[in-house]
């Protein structure tokens, strides 16, 4: 360790070169810049976010003003000291060597680590400042903004801090290799803004690609902008740090004893491997540890989820199956996978160990044909053709892409419409995790949580009903459930939330496999058989749900009343209001919804649900159910006031509780309604989550969702903010330049 | 003037032998090469799997609105040359040598201009660098635009020379090069943000906005060269350059503080006249340097405005209270405006705009965390916070009185004013926001030409324009929201009982698939209408064959036969059709659905079509428009669409027959699977056809021609090595040979 003397000694160095950078215009310069920069976006910002709170929209401000990707402060700031450090490290060591200071230094009793730390430190302390008055930011949102962030917004201060730091240290080294100030600075701009591009130029040479990801500073500030401190991070950017000083060292060193060039090559790999190597050591898992300062967990799986997944056991393997002819394939480019895989899939690995990760590349033609189709040129080419040019655009090796047989003998493809997926696979189960069509593309916490989950507690198989002219879930059409139900490209189709979707029909007895029954309005009339056959299935305590639609009463109560206890009854007058269509319904939850965990509903409380042709539900006898309303249609004026359109039954059967749901429309699901036009945000799919939510006992989906932010406001009016403008683009840069020229002057006279 | 070139020469001398220049140069050149190597790459590899791309590549690869290399090239010049011109005078102010250099009997005047001079030829330098990127470009690409690649460099060195003559003022002040770059440097961000400056004020933010440096590149970049931008550049030049002379002259004559500063105000006011008065409309020339006019209105466009003589007002009615208000907040208003409306003030002269705020709940999105705060308590806030006077702003009652906003879904719109008629133009919710050119020359048109009425016929169980059921087709006519609603296209919609006749002012009557009979007199007043030659759309269904056939069939001499099979495949609607258009069809419309049908894979979708056949000849001339083939022989390709067209009272009347009334349908334009379709494009061109090739007004440019690169992915492979290995290698080498010898020297 450091002892005492030596400690001082890097102080004396450090408080010495301190006293250079404070009376030297440029620090002061850059001061000034980097306040009127702050203030100007910051209250650019804050006047735009102010202006949609009046409007009646506002997210949570924490986020919105600093969090922001692309025009929050952290992120400009992080561009900006891309410029405004090296504007401070340039003459670090350049200037000594242009005064002819840097021999009389080398020659003096300081070693050259005590003089590469002491200036560095005092570079370190001069960002400090800088993050001082970004702080007397903070604290000042903190005033206006109601329950503002400020654990949040501390990750992002100390990522913006390491980021500063890094940058000076690599600033700190291009100094020691040039007496031009100037060229200094301009070339550590250079490099900065080049390690900025690197995961780009990396895909293109891919044995380096990880060592050049791991180079690129940037995409590791994203952890501490949306506030997370992981250990791995922090420990990358302390390596980095210590890496460049290293090199600065070596530089240094090397006017002192003689070597030659190549014996200097050698310390710089060998400080680059050592350095590497720690990097890799410290983001294993069992070296890792996170603090998520966010208030609402955003980078923590949620406890629904946590829950669904405690017996999860370790090991779990992703493959992860990629056409190379699907849909943004670009996404899993070698460079750019390990960002996905981060931002995804890292909070399970928190949880719940890592995942091994394999990337299998294949070919074949997808069903989701997207870019391919729109263009005439690709019908000249074969298949093989195409991957065999992708493989090499991209210099991969062709004979690593799997053909569509090899693919979908091992992996099953086609089963997927050979698009990209992943495919999730622990103690012999596996299970499909999807992407989709629109612009997240990527799955997120609650379809990936329930796929873990049918890894250990398998699917809900979920059987809908055919044969008497039923929606169907798997049909396209207007009428038909397949957006709702089995739509694979869809993210709330509930095939993408644990459910195993399936078709059958009544003439046989009910497959015990199967756990959720669907008969979505028949309009036939159901044969004797069906009708045993559905008793049957009611019999065995499993779970149903029953729709029902204008025309359909009488075959649905004739199968099914006497033993629910519950009649379809007559038509439902619309009550949408004008302009929309007549059997048009907006049904209220009832209250006592909330007892049986319709959360998303509630939540989405404001928004219609939305329901067409509807009849009305009525209770005509106790046959051992207990039976709760779910929602009901209220008619301001016309008799009667309120009719029952959705009612959910439980019974103890066999030591297991049975549920069962009725709904009076088989609308609400279809595509039609699901996708309709007026009104075009509705609950509906809420509605219908929460539904087999109930079916499945509590087991699918999983409600992977957060709370609301509650830093929703700020109390600075509007027109207030004009004097934050005044005061941090005008009187304290201003304030700063004139001290800065004071001390200089001073300086001068003494 | 020799001796303005000697300063010139002994400038440029010592910025050649500095290592900044060599260094900045070699930077440069490493910077565009990189992304003319990215976008080369990924032109050749769009061409494997694409076959020719749709865009122009001079477009693609230099003036892309965020890729193109002119637009990557703009902001770095902000950090470089200042960087160049750092040390221009403030280099001879440290080493003593200003003073020797004013003692000369070289003027101020000389020394500056000479010093700018060989700054500029440095830049000139750059932007040579730069052409031969674009020379080489054509020789790979066919067709190469060299006039657009022209007007972008143009601007960038003009824009170049402006930052280099801010660059040498302020490095007359300073003796630290470092600190002369860095204050040019946020002087040049001062430049950018100057325009949303003093927005209450007129006067000032008139100026502000000229000052404003921010856009003017993007003009350039985009093709068009106007006199007032390029006079802007040459003006800012000129006032900084007189500027760094007073500042110098400071140094040579006693002046007091005051004489100086009454000079650079001379100067200001000088350079701020001249710039108003060429900003001015009448005396402003514009070259629009792209192939296919993209900076001028479309050929469509114009000859539909030809008519507008007249000065066209425009009242902006703003919701203070709506989501997107803040896209009128005064600071933006004028640079929006000239993005969207100069185009057509080029044309049809200044449009004038008064803007009024309402305020009302709007009707769209909003959560209900300010509903403890009353609409005008919240408007209040928003007056006073963007400056604007409160007691102006209309109530929603009010509002709704003058201008029913209610029908705008409390939305933003233009109110367009003409002598007395009147236009409505709708802003969108979606992220561009404002009216293209499309809408905003469909409602400039309806204030000469009246808008096309369009009447459904109701009372027989039709298809709705106005109702909101799945199956109506108010999504596609009359949903302000929507930038395709034929209604921001110039079309008005009313509803219209047949029990009467027709009346005259209706253009086209659509009869969308009715199930009931028609009634008598409703078959004569629809006979009647037709009798007059005005245009009708009828659309059939399954289950109304025999009501359309009983009304229509022995004047159009076309009936309408039997249901269709589907034809969209596996796993579709067994209804679903995806018919294809006849080639007769080509010169239906303006093609542009015809053009995406034959191109792309999108289809058509029907659902539950009906086929039409030809009964016998009548007057009217019949065009098949779609039809349905089938993989199999069986059954036989039907036809679901026809034109019928004649001369009637020495005009021509239009007439189409569709099998099929979902394809304007809510429903089918939200689809999901196929996702894409050509619908709202087929919508759109029948209803040119029905209003006599009037609305919606033609927007089409020709298609791009230089849509070709002539290289392999491995031909980019190798002018990438050259690129970014050999010429920053030579550069290297020539930089270190020049700094070595001066040296030794």
């Amino acid at each position: 360790m450091l002892g005492v003397k030596r400690m001082r000694k890097i102080g004396r160095i450090t408080k010495q070169e301190l006293r250079s950078i404070i009376v030297s215009p440029v620090a002061w310069v850059v001061f000034a810049l980097y306040t009127a920069y702050l203030s100007y976006i910051y209250s650019a910002e804050l006047a735009q976010l102010t202006q949609r709170q009046l409007a009646g929209l506002s997210w949570s401000f924490t986020h919105m003003l600093f969090g922001f990707p692309r025009r929050g402060v952290f992120q400009l700031l992080a561009n900006a000291l891309l410029l405004l450090v090296p504007l401070l490290t340039m003459g670090a060591i350049s200037r000594e060597r242009q005064n002819g200071t840097l021999k009389l230094l080398m020659a003096s009793p300081a070693t050259t680590y005590q003089i590469v730390l002491g200036k560095y430190f005092a570079i370190a302390v001069y960002l400090v400042a800088l993050m001082l008055i970004l702080v007397g930011f903070i604290i000042f949102s903190g005033f206006i903004i109601e329950n503002f962030e400020y654990a949040r917004v501390f990750s992002g201060v100390l990522g913006l801090y390491l980021l500063a730091c890094a940058y000076a240290a690599v600033g700190v080294f291009i100094s020691s290799l040039t007496h031009q100030q100037i060229v200094a600075a301009i070339a550590t701009m250079a490099l900065l803004g080049f390690f900025s591009i690197l995961g780009e130029i990396g895909q293109r040479i891919p044995v380096l690609s990880d060592a050049v990801l791991w180079l690129s500073m940037n995409w590791r500030f994203y952890y501490f902008r949306e506030g997370l401190i992981a250990s791995e991070d922090v420990a990358y950017y302390l390596l980095l740090i210590l890496m460049f000083l290293t090199f600065t060292y070596i530089v240094l060193e090397s006017g002192r004893i003689r070597e030659s060039g190549f014996q200097r090559l050698a310390k710089f790999l060998g400080v680059f491997a050592i350095v590497a190597t720690l990097g890799w050591v410290t983001s294993l898992a069992g070296f890792t540890a996170n603090a998520d300062l966010t208030r609402r967990a955003e980078m923590t799986l949620t406890p629904d989820s946590r829950e669904a997944l405690a017996g999860l056991t370790p090991g779990t393997d992703i493959f992860v199956l990629i056409n190379v002819l699907a849909r943004r394939v670009s996404e899993h480019k070698p460079s750019t996978r390990m960002v996905a895989r981060r931002r995804y899939f890292e909070p399970y690995e928190r949880e719940f160990g890592a995942f091994n990760f394999k990337y299998q590349y294949y070919y074949a033609e997808p069903e989701d044909r997207g870019a391919l189709d729109r263009n005439p040129g690709v019908s000249f080419m074969s298949l093989e053709d195409l991957a065999r040019q992708y493989a090499e655009l991209n210099r991969m090796d062709f004979s690593k892409i799997l053909s569509p047989e090899e693919a979908d003998a091992l992996y099953q493809t086609s089963l997927e419409g050979n698009s990209t997926f992943y495919l999730a696979q622990n103690n012999g189960e596996r299970a499909v995790i999807r992407v989709f069509n629109d612009p997240p593309y990527f799955p997120g916490e609650s379809q990936i949580s329930p796929a873990l989950r049918s890894l250990i507690d398998g699917p809900a198989h979920l059987a809908y009903v055919t044969g008497n002219d039923e929606r169907s879930a798997f049909h396209r059409g207007g009428k038909n459930h397949e957006v709702a139900i089995s739509n694979k490209l869809r993210r709330r189709a509930l095939i993408n939330h644990g459910f195993e979707i399936f078709e059958l029909s009544l003439s046989a007895p009910v497959p015990a496999s199967v756990d959720i029954l669907v008969l979505a309005g028949p309009t036939a009339e159901l044969a004797e058989e069906a009708v045993l056959n559905l008793r049957g299935y009611i019999a065995t305590g499993k779970s149903l749900l029953v729709m029902g639609e204008p025309g359909a009463e009488a075959v649905l109560n004739e199968a099914l009343s006497d033993v629910t206890g519950v009649r379809f009854e007559g038509f439902v007058a619309g009550n949408a209001g004008d302009g929309f269509p007549e059997e048009m319904v907006f049904p209220k939850l009832d209250e006592a919804a909330g007892r049986l965990g319709y959360e998303r509903s509630f939540r989405d409380f404001h928004l219609p649900l939305v329901m067409s042709g509807a009849v009305s539900l009525e209770a005509v006898g106790d046959t051992g159910f207990t039976v709760t309303p779910l929602v009901s249609a209220v008619h301001e004026a016309a008799e009667p006031a309120s009719a029952m359109l959705g009612v959910a039954l439980e019974r103890q059967v066999s030591g297991k509780v049975q549920r069962i749901v009725l709904i009076g429309d088989a609308d609400f699901m279809s595509t039609d309604v699901v996708r309709l036009a007026y009104p075009r945000v509705k609950m509906n799919s809420a509605f219908i989550h929460d539904v087999f939510d109930f079916l499945s006992g509590g087991v699918y989906p999983i409600d992977a969702s957060r709370p609301y932010p509650i830093d929703l406001k700020s109390r600075l009016d509007l027109a207030d903010i004009i004097y934050l403008r005044v005061l941090g683009f005008g009187v304290l840069p201003a304030v700063f330049i004139l001290l800065g020229g004071m001390l200089l002057l001073s300086r001068r006279r003494a | 003037m020799s001796k303005t070139i000697k300063i010139a020469r002994r400038e440029l001398f010592s910025i050649f032998v500095s290592p900044v220049a060599w260094v900045l140069i070699l930077l440069y050149v490493a910077y565009f090469s990189y992304f003319y190597f990215e976008v080369l790459s990924a032109v050749a590899k769009s061409q494997i799997f694409y076959g020719e791309l749709v865009r122009s590549l001079t477009f693609f690869i230099f003036t892309h609105p965020s890729a193109g290399i002119f637009t990557r090239l703009e902001p770095a010049l902000i950090l470089f040359v200042p960087l160049l011109t750092m040390g221009v005078i403030s280099k001879e102010r440290q080493n003593g040598s200003l003073k020797l250099l004013l003692s000369t009997p070289i003027s101020t005047f000389q020394i500056v201009l000479g010093k700018f001079l060989a700054v500029s030829l440095y830049l000139l330098l750059l932007m040579a660098l730069l052409s031969a990127l674009a020379v080489f470009s054509g020789m790979i690409i066919e067709h190469f635009e060299y006039s657009r690649a022209l007007a972008g460099l143009m601007g960038l060195y003009l824009v170049a020379n402006v930052y280099a003559a801010i660059g040498i003022f302020i490095s007359s002040f300073t003796d630290r090069q470092m600190v002369s770059a860095i204050a040019t440097m946020a002087f040049l961000g001062l430049l950018r943000v100057i325009g949303e400056a003093g927005q209450t004020v007129p006067v000032i933010a008139d100026v502000a906005f000229w000052l404003s440096i921010d856009g003017r590149f993007a003009y350039f970049r985009s093709g068009l060269v106007t006199s007032k931008d390029v006079i802007y550049c040459l003006l800012l030049i000129v006032m900084f350059l007189a500027f760094t002379q007073i500042v110098l002259m400071s140094g040579r004559v006693r002046a007091s503080k005051l004489t100086q500063f009454a000079k650079s105000m001379g100067v200001l006011v000088i350079v701020a006249t001249v710039g108003y008065v060429t900003s001015l409309h009448t005396f402003t020339i514009n070259w629009d340097l792209t192939r296919r006019g993209e900076v001028t209105l479309s050929e469509g466009s114009k000859a539909a405005l030809a008519g507008l003589d007249e000065r066209v007002e425009m009242l902006a009615v703003v919701n203070a209270l709506d989501l997107s208000s803040w896209q009128h907040n005064p600071s933006r208003r004028a640079k929006a405006h000239r993005r969207i409306f100069e185009i057509f003030e080029r044309e049809i002269g200044p449009i004038g705009v008064d803007y009024q705020y309402y305020y009302a709940e709007p009707g769209m999105g909003g959560t209900v965390d300010e509903a403890d705060k009353a609409p005008e308590e919240r408007a209040r806030s928003v007056a006073e916070g963007i400056g604007l006077n409160f007691q102006r702003f209309m109530s929603e009652d009010e509002a709704e009185a003058s201008f029913q906003v209610s029908s705008e879904n409390y939305g933003t719109f233009y109110v367009l004013r003409y002598g007395n008629e009147t236009a409505r133009l709708r802003t969108f919710q979606d992220t561009y926001h404002y009216p293209e050119e499309d809408q905003i020359s469909a409602a400039l048109r309806s204030l000469i030409d009246a808008p096309a009425h369009v009447a459904y016929a109701i009372g027989n169980n039709e298809r709705s324009a106005f109702q909101r059921r799945p199956a109506d087709h108010r999504l596609i006519t009359l949903d302000h929201g929507g930038r395709n609603a034929l209604i921001n296209h110039g079309f008005e919609f009313s509803e219209l009982s047949l029990l009467a006749p027709v009346p005259a002012s209706v253009d086209i009557l659509v009869l969308a698939a009715p199930t009931l009979e028609l009634s008598e007199p409703a078959v004569l007043n629809l006979q009647r209408y037709i009798a007059t030659g005005k245009n009708l759309l009828v659309m059939g269904e399954p289950g109304t064959e025999t009501v359309l056939n009983r009304a229509l069939s022995d004047v159009t001499g076309v009936r309408f036969a039997g249901p269709v099979a589907g034809s969209a495949g596996d796993g579709f609607p067994e209804d679903m059709v995806f018919p294809a258009p006849d080639e007769a069809a080509g010169r239906f419309g303006y093609g542009r659905s015809f053009q995406d049908l034959r191109a792309f894979d999108n289809p058509l979708v029907m659902s539950g079509a009906v086929s039409l056949e030809v009964l016998r000849d009548t007057d009217f001339t019949v065009t098949p428009l779609v039809s349905v083939r089938y993989e199999s022989a069986e059954p036989d390709p039907a036809v679901l669409g026809v034109t019928l067209e004649r001369q009637i009272f020495g005009r021509a009347q239009r007439i189409a027959l569709i099998g099929d009334a979902d394809f304007m349908s809510a429903s089918t334009l939200r689809l999901v699977t196929p996702q894409y379709t050509e619908n709202a494009a087929f919508t759109r061109d029948l209803f040119y056809f029905l209003s006599g090739d009037v609305y919606p007004v033609d927007t089409s440019r020709p298609a791009p021609i230089d849509v070709k690169s002539s290289l392999s992915f491995r031909q980019v492979d190798r002018v990438g090595f050259v690129l970014l290995g050999v010429i920053p290698l030579f550069l290297i080498v020539t930089g270190a040979g020049v700094l070595l010898a001066r040296r030794r020297a």
